[in-house]
C-alpha cells in the first residue's frame, strides 16, 4: 500500500534530501516549500510527478500551515508519517553585547512552536495511517551536556521542542503514535542562510541515516529517547 | 539517575549559608512569593532593589514605606529589554554592585489543552518571553552591577515544570516550554559566567497560592510567605566543593531542586 509522509522545510539541505529518500523508497510526499524561488524541490517535482506534491508551508504562521493541512486533504487524504524538519539559526549575538531577543523569539517560533504546528493541523489526517511522528531536534536542546557558552536562542528552542514533543508523546503514545526524536549531526546545509562547507555531512548522508531512523520499528517505543545519528542517546 | 528524595542531603547542613548582608534584586516582587522572599531579606537586614511591574497594587509600596532606604521598587517588565535596561540603570544610580539577584517573575496561562485542542500561539510566545526570555534580560543587563560583587549570586524560579524527564504532562506546552527552555538558558550561563566565579541556584518552588495565572490560586498547597523560607534558606546556602563526593552539590555542578531538598532531573 502507498504510504504518504509530510516533510517541512523540504525547499533544501535535510528536507529535500529526506524527500529524497523517500520518494527512491517509493513514498508519496507531501513537501512543505518556504521558499518558491529555490530551485531543488522543482527539480525533484519534476522527476516525480506524480508521487511529490509540493504544498506552500510556514511554519512559522498558524494560517500556512492550517492551510497547507487543508491542502492535504485534496492531495493524499492521509499522513502516515510526519518529518518536522523546519528550522532556523538565532544568530550569533553575545551575552553582553546585547542579547537579540527578536531573533531569540524567531528561532522558538520556528523550531518549536512550528513543530506543535504542523502536529496540530496535520493530527486529523494520521488516525488511519502509520501514525509516526518524527521531529528533528539537536543536540543543541541538551540541557545537561550542554557545553555552549551562548547561542542562547538556537539551544533554548531546541530544549522547548524536546519538552513539546514529551508531552505530546505523553498524550498520543496510549492511542498508537510512534515518535522519533532526531539529532541528525552537523551538515553541509543553509541553517545560517548560506551553505555551511565546514561541517561533517552531506545532507544526502544524514538524509539516509535519518530515515533509517524514522521507518525501522524500535524496542522500546514508550520512551521517549533522542538519538543521534550514530545511533547514540542523549540525555534531556 | 537521581531519584526523588535522595537529594535532600543537601539539607544537612542548613546553618552553613551567606551570614552576610548584602544587597539583592528581585524580579516580580509585587505579590506572592518576590513580595515574601522581599520582605524576608529585608528582615534579613539585606538592602532589597524590587521589580515592580504593577505600580497600583499596593503591598510592595506598603512594605517600601515600612523599610524607607532599605527597599527600593524599580519600575520593570522582564518582557521588555528597554524596561529592563532601564531598571539596572536606576540601581546602578543607587548602588555600584547586586550581591544577590532573584528572578521570580513568571506567567502561568489560566487555561492550555492538548494537541487535539486549538493551541494559543501568542499565549506561548508571551509565556517564553516573561519566563525564559526576562531572566536573560535581567543577567544581561545588571552584569556590570552583579560583576562588582563577591558573591555573584543568580537565583532562577524554574519549575518541575521544565523537566523533560519527569514530565506527565499531555498539555501545557507553553509553560513547560517556557521553563524547560529557562533550564537551558540558566546552564548556557552557568558555563559562560561560572569561570567568572559566578553561583547559581535553579529551584522550583512548590505549589503556592499566587496570582500567576491573574487570580490568586486557592487549590494550592504553600501560601507564598512559607514557601519563601526554604527558597531563600537554598539560595543563601553554600555549597562545599568535595572531589570524592560526586553526589553532593558544588558550585561547579548545575542543579534544580525543590523545595524539599530533591533534585530534579532536566
Amino acid at each position: 500500500m502507498e504510504r504518504t509522509a509530510l516533510v517541512t522545510g523540504a525547499d533544501r539541505g535535510l528536507g529535500s534530501a529526506l524527500c529524497a529518500g523517500l520518494l527512491a523508497r517509493g513514498w508519496r510526499v507531501v513537501a512543505g516549500q518556504y521558499m518558491p524561488d529555490w530551485p531543488e524541490l522543482g527539480a525533484l517535482a519534476e522527476q516525480h510527478p506524480d508521487a511529490l506534491h509540493v504544498v506552500p508551508l510556514d511554519v512559522g504562521s498558524t494560517a500556512s500551515v492550517r492551510a497547507a493541512a487543508e491542502n492535504v486533504a485534496g492531495l493524499a487524504g492521509r499522513v502516515d508519517l510526519l518529518i518536522s524538519n523546519a528550522g532556523i539559526g538565532a544568530g550569533r549575538s553575545e551575552l553582553g553585547q546585547g542579547l537579540d531577543f527578536p531573533a531569540i523569539q524567531r528561532a522558538f517560533n520556528v523550531n518549536a512552536l512550528g513543530a506543535i504546528r504542523t502536529v496540530e493541523a496535520f493530527l486529523p489526517w494520521m488516525g488511519e495511517g502509520l501514525r509516526r511522528l518524527c521531529f528533528v531536534s539537536s543536540e543543541a536542546g541538551c540541557v545537561s551536556l550542554a557545553h555552549r557558552q551562548g547561542q542562547f536562542g538556537y539551544c533554548m528552542s531546541k530544549t522547548a521542542l524536546n519538552m513539546a514533543v514529551r508531552i505530546m508523546h505523553n498524550d498520543l503514545y496510549p492511542e498508537g503514535y510512534r515518535f522519533r526524536l532526531y539529532h541528525p549531526g552537523w551538515m553541509r546545509s543553509y541553517m545560517s542562510g548560506t551553505k555551511s562547507t565546514r561541517a561533517d555531512m552531506e545532507p544526502e548522508e544524514a538524509a539516509a541515516k535519518a530515515l533509517s531512523f524514522f521507518l525501522a520499528d524500535r524496542e522500546d517505543e514508550g520512551r521517549l529517547v533522542l538519538i543521534d545519528y550514530q545511533g547514540l542517546e542523549w540525555p534531556f | 539517575m537521581a531519584v526523588l528524595g535522595e537529594g535532600a542531603e543537601t539539607m544537612q547542613d542548613p546553618n552553613r549559608t551567606v551570614e552576610t548582608t548584602g544587597i539583592a534584586f528581585v524580579t516580580g516582587a509585587d505579590r506572592g512569593l518576590g513580595l515574601a522572599l522581599t520582605a524576608r531579606l529585608l528582615d534579613k537586614g539585606w538592602r532589597v532593589y524590587a521589580g515592580q511591574y504593577m505600580p497600583e497594587w499596593p503591598e510592595l509600596g506598603a512594605l517600601a514605606a515600612r523599610h524607607a532606604g532599605q527597599l527600593v521598587p524599580v519600575p520593570l517588565d522582564v518582557a521588555d529589554t528597554e524596561s529592563t535596561r532601564a531598571a539596572a540603570d536606576l540601581v546602578g544610580q543607587h548602588t555600584s554592585r547586586v550581591d544577590l539577584v532573584i528572578n521570580n517573575a513568571g506567567v502561568l496561562s489560566a487555561r492550555a489543552g492538548p494537541i487535539r485542542e486549538a493551541q494559543d500561539y501568542d499565549e506561548m510566545h508571551r509565556l517564553y518571553n516573561v519566563n525564559a526570555l526576562g531572566p536573560l534580560r535581567v543577567v544581561e543587563a545588571l552584569l556590570p552591577l552583579t560583576a562588582q560583587s563577591a558573591l555573584k549570586r543568580l537565583c532562577f524560579i524554574s519549575s518541575e515544570a521544565g523537566s523533560i524527564n519527569r514530565c506527565e504532562r499531555t498539555s501545557w506546552y507553553g509553560y513547560n516550554m517556557s521553563k524547560a527552555a529557562l533550564n537551558m538558558a540558566v546552564k548556557l550561563l552557568f558555563n559562560r559566567l561560572r569561570p567568572e566565579g559566578y553561583s547559581f541556584r535553579v529551584y522550583h518552588p512548590g505549589w503556592m497560592r499566587t496570582y500567576m495565572n491573574g487570580t490568586k490560586g486557592t487549590d494550592a498547597t504553600l501560601e507564598p510567605e512559607e514557601a519563601a523560607v526554604p527558597a531563600l534558606a537554598y539560595f543563601m546556602r553554600e555549597r562545599a566543593k568535595d572531589p570524592h563526593r560526586t553526589d553532593r552539590d558544588d558550585e561547579d555542578r548545575l542543579v534544580m531542586r525543590d523545595y524539599q531538598g530533591r533534585e530534579w532531573p532536566w
